[in-house]
């Protein structure tokens, strides 16, 4: 007698096809969940405030207010530049402030005071304070910290500036917390005539680290 | 006739044969009454035991890491809440379905942490098995893709990862222990979420995800 094997796997087929529904509709199964939600903070720095220019010189170890002899030969200017709102605090600053002198001369000092503010979220530390000379006309050389300031040389190899800054490296800014800073801007003897001078100074800072 | 008398006598005494043997035999029967109470599986959490921040940081390499706790400064915030809860109609034992962690005012490097316990709420020993990952898609929140990844090089994946667009990593996310195994009625397992934010994480931002741990009944 013969016997087809197809029916002899049909059956075997079935059954085991049966078994594996029943296993997967009788296997309890359950779940929960973890749901989270990040929303990030902000870290912006800018400058908030700025006081005039004043230019001041040194008479016998003394210092004082304007000009040799009451004259008015230079004239500082400062301004802040480039507004930024934080989209977070919504609070705005500026991310440029701007000095410029005109006419000066040798021995000319000039003093800006200003402030910048933490208009984020998150506490900042401030890592760094460079300066170029955008046009690459100048080099500098120092730390721009009392009493080592940073010196503009130009190609010639003479030094025809020197400038000092409040160091506000390693400081950390709280949210909100402003922090006064000042710059000086001495013009050396070996500036020349009729020249242009440029630097720019940046103020690199990151998220607060404890 | 004889013959008519004798066949009828023949009948007779047989069909008093077949009724005297019905009436006769004695009977008797026994039942077996089936009656199944099925227990219940239920998974749930039922407390939490720590939620707390901190800060990541480093020695040596990115693989030599603490996290500083309780966070050097309270900058960021996270909030932990048990939701849905779901009573166990055999146990009667109550659990939550769902952790809600929010952290505000995120930065990278934040750590936050929560503890919480996997409970057995219902009466069959259960076995965790699985643990998934979803991106949430809602308006406002940064998509990010997320893998698991094998972070100590041991073969085993155990740290999920979300990586933007860009392909860098912005949340890593693990478990203190990755708990798998049994967990008997009335017993619960303490365990701990770790959500770090990495340095690509971008400001004002919200990113966010749904982690589902699965159970089934136990397997002997």
């Amino acid at each position: 007698m013969h016997v087809n094997k197809k029916l002899i796997a049909l059956p075997l087929l079935i059954a085991i096809a049966l078994s594996i529904a029943g296993y997967a509709y009788a296997h309890w199964y359950d779940e929960i969940k973890i749901n989270g939600r990040v929303e990030m903070g902000s870290c912006t720095l800018a400058f908030m405030e700025l006081e005039p220019c004043v230019e001041y010189y040194w008479k016998d170890g003394v210092r004082y207010p304007g000009e040799p002899r009451g004259k008015d030969v230079a004239h500082p200017d400062c301004w802040l530049d480039e507004l930024v709102t934080d989209i977070h605090t919504g609070k705005s600053g500026y991310k440029k402030m701007h000095i410029e002198v005109v006419n000066a001369y040798p021995c000319y000092e000039v003093h800006c005071t200003f402030v910048v503010r933490n208009i984020g979220t998150i506490p900042l530390h401030i890592t760094g304070m460079t300066i170029i000379d955008p046009t690459g006309y100048l080099t500098f050389r120092g730390s721009g910290t009392y009493p080592d300031p940073w010196v503009g040389i130009d190609p010639d190899g003479f030094e025809v500036i020197n400038i000092w800054s409040i160091n506000l490296v390693s400081e950390q800014m709280e949210p909100c917390m402003p922090e006064k800073a000042e710059l000086d801007l001495h013009v050396k003897q070996d500036a020349l005539e009729c020249h242009h001078y440029y630097f720019e100074v940046t103020i690199e800072y990151e998220q607060y680290d404890p | 006739m004889n013959k008519k008398i004798m066949a009828t006598f023949a009948i007779l005494m047989f069909a008093l044969t077949i009724a005297g043997f019905a009436y006769a035999h004695w009977y008797d029967e026994i039942k077996i009454n089936g009656e199944v109470q099925m227990g219940s599986l239920t998974f749930g959490f039922t407390s939490i035991v720590l939620c707390e921040d901190g800060k990541m940081d480093y020695w040596n390499n990115v693989f030599d890491y603490y996290v500083i706790k309780p966070e050097p400064k309270p900058v960021g915030e996270v909030t932990c809440e048990l939701d849905e809860p779901y009573t166990d109609p055999h146990s009667d034992k109550r659990v939550f379905k769902k952790l809600w962690i929010t952290i505000t005012n995120a930065y990278p490097e934040y750590v936050a942490q929560c503890t919480y316990t996997l409970d057995n709420g219902g009466t069959i020993p259960l076995d965790v098995y699985m643990y998934c990952i979803w991106p949430v898609t809602d308006a406002g929140i940064e998509p990010l893709n997320y893998y698991w990844v094998d972070s100590d090089g041991d073969g085993v994946v155990d740290c999920m990862v979300g990586h933007n667009a860009a392909g860098e990593a912005v949340i890593n996310i693990w478990y203190e222990p990755l708990f798998w195994g049994q967990i008997d009625p009335c017993n619960s397992v303490e365990q701990t979420v770790i959500i770090h934010i990495k340095e690509p994480a971008l400001p004002c931002h919200t990113y966010a995800f749904e982690l589902v741990i699965h159970a089934s009944q136990w397997d002997p």
